[in-house]
């Protein structure tokens, strides 16, 4: 049986480093960090490039889908390349199989249980250190924050992540952080727009305990649509499960 | 759902005398089922008696002052704060009650007494009559004038038979409905009709016709009440428990459409907490999306509550409906048919002689989701800056998920301030741009669309206006529509006077104290519902987007509405039309909502102008009865 690594030496084609993939329905879903740019591709184009590309999936076929002559798997395939979704170096490319994350299925804190949370002065602190690393990383002059610089931001903690042992961790501590959030986050002075601040700040809080959850984003098609969340384990951070469970993960940083 | 005709003349008239004649005969020879329950000079009242239901009583004032169509419970059964263990006894209507009702003009009927109904009262020797419609509004109440006799029916197919005369549709309503959406100004979409409102009482001195809100939503909106969390947690229990075991106490079987959500949920612990305990049959209906299936939830309460639930998919919507056949309404209906799942559980009603279906429709207004502004508005707007100002700013903005420093933004300049602040819902206001210029601008400038209470400056909270406003809107969609046909009672007891009227009163804040959304509901059925539903902030059940109904039809549609009512009215611009169908802009969610309800209305429309060039073929033998001016009424507060 071949490894990865000489799969992905034999191939003909990679999945770029910048994108990544799931399925949806009929229809193949590519995210490229890169340029932030969601692009969907039907089944019956999708299928023909599995061949040439390690990791790519079957896409399910629509009952009533075209009988029109396909084109040829190479024609897709670099159609796909000169829009840097596939590339033939295997230094810039990677394994094309779909993230896998664990299907949320509760919320870390039901959205109206009620946890009795006192906030000492150490933890305001550290709330308003982490609202303005926030602000900061969102800013003009660090230049925002775009999908690749979180992709960066996250594989850092990541690593450091791995270093720790998480089976320690109990998960009335990392409720505990949120509840604290939740009490904390009307005083933020940003009104718009501030989901992704609040989740950076809210990463960062999580940091600070050690704690590493994921952030996901997520995609639906008709009409095409993503959406972010955090996730610990199988617990979803910051959103109700129903609507996270609208979305399926392409990324997992 | 009761169903009847009245007519009120003025009795000294010996004209009006002898068309009132004319009319009763008709009235007895075209709906010879029907039982004329009234009949005294001035005043001929006649219903249609439903066997099956429990709900349609007719209440006989003493000494021939009256009638009252409907459902009447006594207040003290609500308002009784001892504990009690039995249904409200039946409403007998004694001689005592009888006069006051009449000496005060139904206020004794207002305070004494609650339920769904229509009232018809007479003191002829004062010369006055009175109609009398209730808050919930869940009984019809049209009027037209026959020959200058007032004619009140509950459905436009008696009015057109009883006294068939050409109707003319009304653009201004119309034009409304499209816009802020008219259904509580009191018109409707036939000219010469108008419906008496929700609480609104129209009284006749001697022929003449003035109406006044008897029940006025904004003045117990602005009563300043200081109830305590715990007041409102004990009264909410209270007073939902005693209504809706007032509705549930006729019937030993019902069925309860049961979403999952918390609005049925306290409903379903209501029922089965009720004295009657009547065996209550769920249903439960969910389509194959994620946000649309609430199942886990239901099954959850029916097993708590040992109820039998028949869980319904939704199947793919059925297709609109543009053809000009269907039944007769005095305004706009949905193109949408019912779906198959509604009519499978109308069968199953009828095959289990079940003829009381319940909902929780109402929740939202009365136990307070959301609203337009924030609670610390309100709170500063009648108590100032204060202690309390923070934590309700804290609590807000935790619900609405923004700054603290926003809301307190907010409740300083609207509230404390009082700056001038457009309360009304503006989301319509973006739903214009498939009307003519000068259509826009008379709907976003013309006050008349909107319902009488709020056309001019309000002195009242905005928090508390917004919430008075929404709940009147809801009482005022009413109209007879015919989703389910008549030997089942719908009702929705959440939606009852006592519980409107204290939900009216209470604080927003108290009502979503401790940054939750229907706080007090929460916290008064804590015991009863199951903490996961407690505890759930999400709502499911999505409406089907307008454009599912549009697309694969673009062409269709774009004819209809190019080539009829609104078009050669020059209500739709044909340009801005054109455009989006040139563009395919047809499945835009904003685009696709205004499309739909243009083609509701326009159907509506073609089905009207199609009927009245059959109906004046159809009595030329009545046509000396002419139907009578729109006459303008004038509108009291008190």
């Amino acid at each position: 049986m071949l490894s990865q690594s000489q799969t992905l030496a034999s191939a003909n084609y990679l999945l770029s480093r910048s994108c990544f993939l799931c399925t949806r329905g009929t229809s193949l879903v590519i995210l490229d960090v890169r340029s932030g740019k969601y692009s969907t591709l039907e089944a019956r184009y999708s299928n023909q490039v599995c061949d040439l590309v390690p990791g790519w999936p079957v896409v399910k076929v629509a009952e009533t889908s075209s009988s029109a002559q396909p084109l040829r798997p190479e024609e897709i395939a670099e159609d796909l390349a000169s829009a840097n979704i596939l590339v033939q170096k295997e230094s810039r490319g990677k394994h094309a199989t779909p993230v896998r994350v664990l299907v949320p299925a509760l919320p870390l804190i039901e959205e109206y249980e009620q946890l009795e949370t006192s906030i000492s002065m150490r933890e305001a602190i550290e709330f308003v250190s982490a609202t303005l690393w926030a602000l900061m990383i969102l800013s003009r002059p660090f230049g925002g924050l775009g999908l690749r610089h979180l992709e960066h931001r996250c594989a850092t903690i990541q690593n450091v992540a791995s270093n720790c042992s998480e089976d320690t961790l109990c998960i009335l501590e990392v409720r505990n952080v949120l509840a604290k959030f939740l009490r904390l986050r009307p005083l933020i002075w940003k009104v718009k727009n501030q989901q992704r601040l609040e989740r950076l700040i809210l990463l960062k809080l999580f940091e600070y305990r050690k704690i590493y959850p994921q952030w996901i984003l997520g995609v639906a098609i008709d009409p095409l649509r993503s959406y972010s969340w955090l996730q610990w384990k199988d617990f979803v951070v910051d959103e109700a499960p129903e609507i996270v469970a609208t979305f399926t993960p392409i990324v997992a940083f | 759902m009761t169903t009847y005709i009245a007519i009120l003349w003025d009795a000294s008239d010996s004209a009006q005398n002898a068309i009132a004649i004319d009319l009763k005969e008709r009235t007895r020879r075209l709906r010879p089922a029907w039982c004329a329950c009234f009949d005294n000079p001035g005043m001929f009242v006649s219903t249609e008696q439903h066997s099956g239901s429990h709900l349609d009583h007719v209440y006989r004032l003493a000494a021939g002052h009256g009638i009252i169509l409907g459902t009447l419970f006594e207040r003290a059964y609500v308002d009784n704060h001892a504990e009690i263990d039995e249904s409200p006894k039946p409403v007998i209507l004694g001689d005592s009650a009888s006069a006051r009702m009449v000496a005060d003009g139904c206020t004794t009927l207002r305070d004494e007494y609650w339920g769904r109904y229509v009232a018809f009262l007479t003191a002829p020797a004062r010369g006055r009559q009175w109609v009398f419609r209730d808050p919930t509004g869940q009984i019809p109440c049209q009027h037209g004038y026959v020959a200058g006799l007032s004619f009140y029916f509950s459905r436009l197919v008696d009015l057109e038979e009883i006294a068939p005369g050409p109707l003319r549709v009304n653009r201004h309503f119309l034009i409304g409905h499209l816009g802020p959406g008219s259904y509580s100004s009191g018109e409707t979409a036939y000219e010469g009709i108008t419906t008496v409102l929700p609480g609104e009482r129209v009284e006749y001195v001697r022929g003449s016709r003035t109406t006044s809100f008897l029940w006025n939503a904004v003045q117990l909106a602005n009563s300043n009440d200081s109830t305590t969390f715990s007041e409102a947690r004990a009264n909410t229990s209270r007073i939902v428990r005693r209504c809706v075991s007032a509705w549930a106490s006729g019937v030993d079987r019902l069925s309860l459409q049961l979403s999952g959500g918390l609005d049925s949920s306290i409903v379903a612990a209501c029922l089965a907490t009720s004295p009657r305990k009547p065996s209550v049959l769920c249903f439960n209906f969910y389509r194959n999306e994620e946000t649309a299936d609430e199942r886990v939830f239901a099954r959850e309460v029916a097993r708590r509550f040992q109820f039998e639930l028949i869980e319904c998919l939704e199947p793919p919507p059925p297709a609109i409906d543009l053809s000009t056949v269907r039944e007769r309404t005095v305004v706009p209906t949905c193109t949408v048919p019912p779906s198959a799942s509604w009519t499978k559980m109308h069968e199953t009603l009828q095959s289990r002689e079940i003829t009381l279906h319940v909902r929780g429709d109402g929740g939202d207004e009365l136990f307070y989701r959301d609203g337009a502004v924030p609670d610390a508005v309100d709170c500063a707007y009648y108590s100032g800056l204060n202690s309390r100002l923070w934590a309700i700013a804290m609590n807000d903005a935790m619900i609405e998920r923004t700054s603290v420093w926003n809301i307190l933004g907010l409740a300083i300049r609207l509230g404390l301030m009082r700056r001038r602040y457009d309360w009304r819902d503006s989301s319509w206001k973006s739903r214009l741009s498939l009307l003519c210029d000068d259509v826009r601008n008379e709907v976003l400038t013309d006050r008349t669309h909107w319902h009488p209470l709020y056309r001019g400056d309000v002195a009242c909270a905005p928090g508390k206006l917004h919430q008075s406003h929404r709940l009147l809107y809801l009482t005022t969609r009413f109209h007879g529509f015919p989703l389910i046909p008549s030997d089942i009672s719908i009702v929705s007891p959440l939606l009852s006077q006592p519980h409107m009227e204290f939900a009216l009163r209470t604080p927003l804040s108290v009502l979503r104290d401790g940054a939750r959304d229907r706080a007090a509901a929460r916290a008064a059925f804590r015991e009863s519902v199951p903490s996961r539903i407690l505890n759930r902030k999400y709502k499911g059940l999505d409406a089907v987007p307008s454009g599912h109904w549009i697309s694969g039809r673009a062409k269709e549609i774009r004819d209809v509405l190019l080539g009829g009512y609104l078009a050669s009215e020059r209500i739709l611009d044909r340009h801005a039309i054109e455009a989006i169908f040139a563009k395919g802009h047809v499945l835009e969610s904003e685009t696709s909502h205004q499309l739909k309800a243009a083609l509701d209305v326009e159907v509506w429309a073609r089905n009207a102008i199609a009927h009245r060039s059959k109906s004046t073929e159809f009595a030329p033998h009545f046509t000396h009865i002419p139907m009578g001016p729109t006459l303008r009424s004038t509108v009291q507060t008190q």
